[in-house]
């Protein structure tokens, strides 16, 4: 992974804190961007490359915890590594539900710091190549016909040529040539492909099979 | 008379026996008409010159022809002297026996006992006493007198005595206002009785007086039975004295009476009778008087005695007790293990150190008056609050009164309360710090952060080719600078934990209100409460322990942040200025927009234990208001007119020092 192409923010209210961590992360070879508070964080733009969020949780004005809602409800993920002045149990754990890669009190040593980071950044990666896959899912499935979309959920769905041409009233030479063309415009293998692929569609076609 | 035998006997005149001499044979009858003349020369010229009176004979022109030798012993004058010279007659001064003498030797009548005035030779008066018998011839002519003349001088001058005596005596009974009487012993007829005695009779039974009245006649008779029983009384046992009320006019007489005896026979009784109404009204005053006395001092014994208190009182020059309570009595008798007694001085009664500090309490009081001292007691333990005061009367210092009261209970319930003042004190900072202990760990993680992600970025650094040196040395100032803050932190949180007294010191106010709102940043954050500072310009400093100070500040604005938490008004800030007010004190203003304070309670806000929050001890502002006394500054509370409340807390100015303080801004 090229670290030079990862970002790295840092909000947190105490210049000093903040410089430091900076500098940890420079030497260790990441562009950072810091910021003194959750305001000013929403004021950037979304970053097109990977990267992640160090934020602390008490600061004046947006706290660390209002920020991760804001940018949750916003949809905009980005992994984030809490940094907290003392362990507060019912604010970690509300971090963690909220997404949060990891929760270190300060003050920690770079080890776990860059570990979280490193973890961050994993994520934040797995994150966009899965948004990556789906756009392109997404894209093939917009090439199918409606009747070659019904014929896919019916597929998925395990369902045996017979029965999709019962289903649909056509004829079962009908279904085969549907299904040819589904498996061909999803270039999928086999009927395993084509299921796994459509698995992150959340069924937007389910209501299709009732 | 002896004298003058005892005289001439001296001159060897024989003493014929037989010779009568008695004493009243003198006086009684005329010698010469007896005789004498007629006895034998010798016999009758040896009567004539042993006796003190002389004889005489006088020619009828009364010129002396013969005078007897003893008139020298009388007169001064020789026989010799007087023959031819004229009687002393001539001499009297009385003019009524002078003229009863002339008239008697005009017609020739004898003389008897004339008694007369001469004077001595010497010029001293002689009272005489003469007897005379006219001589006649046989044929009747008269040839002049014989007589006998005797010097009574002694016996007139001690008549004239008792006369003076008699009216001096008779002037006191008549000028006196005591009744004064005498009755015979027998039936208890009148005898004798003053003016006074005559005139209250009279005024009281309206009966005027006679001699030999009996008591029936001058008094109602069941009075008169008295008086006799009081007459039989003095005659059966002697000599007696009463006091007699009189209720017709609600008079008191004191009666003596008295026997006056005669040659041992009781001759009269007396009765002396003074009114002493009004001494004895006076007596009735005094008596009262007396009773009152008594019985208040009786109510004082029984409050002294009832009293817990120990009460005693020592004389002025060795402190010898002069009065005592039972209280001080079971005291000393349980503390020293001496029962004392009246005029037991300190150093009988106690250890010669102690008695030298009681001693010297006693001399304070006598020298610089009433004073007050708190004496804890070794020996039992005990507090006693103790106040001397001098007895003084009329000027006179007499001795020293010493109140002791047992605070022994009242001293430990204080010293109980200030020590749980004091551990609350210490609690309410714990507590305190408790509360700040996120903010607290909150500050002193942040440098430490620093410093480690610091240092570890300056090893990348160093290791890099070539090294970031210009980066390195930003992060040592960083670190160094990040330490300091530590440290700082380190610091106040080692002034609030500490619970000793620092000494007062002239500090600004300001700083401490910026130390406390450092303190609280965090806190105020966690809350959401925008603190706001206006801190005063050029203010004069204060003088205080700058901990205790801070910490009033803190609890505060404390309460202030809390009241804010849960208010709606959270766009509003914690306001906190600093002035200079008015009366020259300096002061801190804090005030919240919080829900206020209750009207009907606000005296109470800084008692202990008063608290409106749901888990406060209520003792924030006592200890507060304690601290800011023991800095002679105040605290007090108002409610807003918009809502909220505020918190003034003042302290003195110092006045010497103005030192500037620059006005620091919040981050």
């Amino acid at each position: 992974m090229n670290s030079s192409d990862i970002k790295i923010f840092i909000v947190d209210d105490d210049p000093s804190v903040r410089r430091s961590m900076a500098r940890l992360l420079n030497a260790t070879g990441y562009h950072v961007e810091t910021l003194s508070s959750a305001e000013d964080y929403l004021q950037t733009k979304r970053s097109r490359g990977p990267g992640c969020l160090v934020l602390d949780l008490q600061m004046q004005g947006l706290n660390g915890l209002e920020l991760q809602k804001t940018l949750t409800e916003a949809g905009r993920e980005i992994p984030i590594v809490f940094v907290s002045g003392h362990a507060h149990v019912p604010e970690s754990v509300q971090a963690m539900k909220g997404g949060a890669v990891d929760f270190l009190t300060k003050p920690f040593d770079q080890k776990a710091f860059l570990a979280a980071i490193d973890r961050a950044i994993a994520k934040d990666h797995v994150t966009r190549k899965a948004q990556t896959d789906q756009r392109s899912v997404d894209s093939r499935l917009a090439l199918l016909t409606p009747r070659e979309d019904e014929v896919l959920w019916q597929v998925v769905k395990g369902r045996l040529n017979k029965q999709i041409a019962f289903k649909l009233e056509i004829s079962e030479k009908t279904v085969k040539v549907h299904r040819a063309r589904v498996m061909e415009k999803m270039r999928a293998g086999s009927v395993a492909d084509l299921v796994r692929l459509t698995e992150k569609t959340n069924g937007k076609n389910s209501s299709s099979e009732q | 008379m002896g004298k003058t035998l005892r005289q001439n006997s001296k001159k060897a005149i024989p003493i014929v026996p037989g010779m009568p001499m008695e004493p009243g044979q003198r006086h009684s009858g005329y010698p010469f008409q007896t005789g004498i003349i007629g006895a034998r020369k010798d016999e009758s010229q040896f009567f004539i010159e042993i006796t003190r009176r002389w004889v005489w004979s006088a020619d009828a022109k009364g010129l002396f022809t013969y005078v007897s030798p003893s008139v020298s012993d009388t007169l001064g004058y020789s026989p010799r002297d007087l023959v031819g010279r004229k009687h002393f007659f001539d001499q009297c001064r009385s003019s009524k026996a002078k003229r009863e003498m002339l008239t008697c030797i005009k017609n020739r009548r004898p003389i008897c006992h004339m008694l007369h005035d001469v004077r001595h030779k010497d010029g001293r008066v002689r009272w005489l006493s003469t007897n005379a018998t006219p001589k006649l011839a046989k044929d009747g002519r008269f040839l002049g007198y014989v007589g006998l003349d005797e010097d009574i001088t002694e016996s007139v001058a001690g008549q004239l005595k008792l006369a003076e005596s008699e009216a001096r005596l008779s002037a006191i009974l008549e000028n006196t206002t005591d009744l004064i009487w005498s009755v015979e012993p027998k039936k208890y007829r009148l005898l004798f009785w003053n003016s006074a005695f005559t005139e209250f009779v009279k005024d009281e039974y309206g009966v005027p007086l006679r001699e030999g009245m009996l008591c029936d006649e001058v008094l109602p008779l069941k009075v008169a039975e008295r008086w006799k029983l009081f007459f039989a009384q003095v005659l059966r046992d002697g000599p007696f004295e009463l006091k007699y009320v009189l209720h017709s006019k609600k008079r008191t007489f004191h009666l003596a009476f008295n026997l006056v005896r005669n040659q041992g026979v009781v001759s009269s009784i007396s009765v002396f009778a003074r009114d002493i109404t009004e001494s004895s009204k006076a007596e009735e005053v005094l008596l009262k008087a007396h009773q009152k006395l008594a019985e208040s001092q009786a109510r004082l014994s029984a409050v002294v005695e009832s009293t817990s208190d120990l009460i005693w009182a020592v004389d002025a020059k060795e402190f010898g007790l002069l009065t005592y309570n039972t209280p001080f009595a079971d005291y000393c008798e349980q503390g020293l293990g001496i029962r004392p007694a009246l005029g037991f001085t300190p150093k009988q009664l106690t250890s010669t150190a102690r008695a030298g500090e009681w001693e010297s309490f006693y001399r304070r009081a006598l020298e610089k008056g009433p004073f007050r001292r708190e004496l804890a007691t070794i020996s039992l333990d005990r507090i006693l609050d103790i106040y001397f005061t001098i007895i003084k009367h009329e000027g006179v210092i007499f001795g020293i009164a010493v109140f002791g009261r047992d605070v022994t209970v009242e001293r430990r319930a204080q010293r109980e309360l200030e020590q749980q003042r004091l551990e609350m004190t210490r609690f309410q900072r714990v507590s305190t710090i408790g509360q700040l202990a996120a903010s607290l760990a909150h500050q002193l993680s942040q440098p430490l952060t620093a410093i480690l992600a610091n240092a570890r970025a300056a090893t990348r650094f160093i290791s890099a080719s070539p090294p970031r040196l210009l980066e390195i040395q930003d992060i040592l100032e960083d670190i160094i600078r990040d330490d300091r803050r530590a440290a700082e932190v380190i610091g106040q949180l080692g002034t609030l934990l500490n619970p000793k007294r620092s000494p007062f010191v002239s500090l600004p106010l300001n700083n401490l209100v910026m130390q406390a709102d450092e303190l609280l940043r965090s806190d105020a954050a966690n809350r959401q409460v925008i603190v706001e500072m206006h801190l005063g310009t050029a203010l004069p400093n204060v003088s205080g322990d700058p901990v205790q100070l801070t910490q009033v500040i803190l609890n505060v604005m404390l309460n202030g942040l809390e009241a804010m938490e849960n208010s709606s008004a959270k766009e509003k800030p914690l306001l906190v200025r600093t002035f200079l007010a008015a009366d020259g004190s300096v002061q801190v203003c804090i005030s919240d927009n919080g829900p206020g304070l209750p009207p009907d309670r606000l005296n109470q806000l800084f008692e202990p234990f008063y608290t409106t929050k749901k888990q406060g001890l209520g003792m924030g502002l006592s200890v507060s208001k304690a601290i800011l006394e023991r800095h002679e500054g105040r605290i007090s509370a108002e409610n807003n007119l918009e809502g909220g409340a505020t918190f003034i807390i003042s302290l003195p100015a110092v006045v010497s020092s103005h030192s500037l303080v620059k006005q620091t801004q919040p981050r």
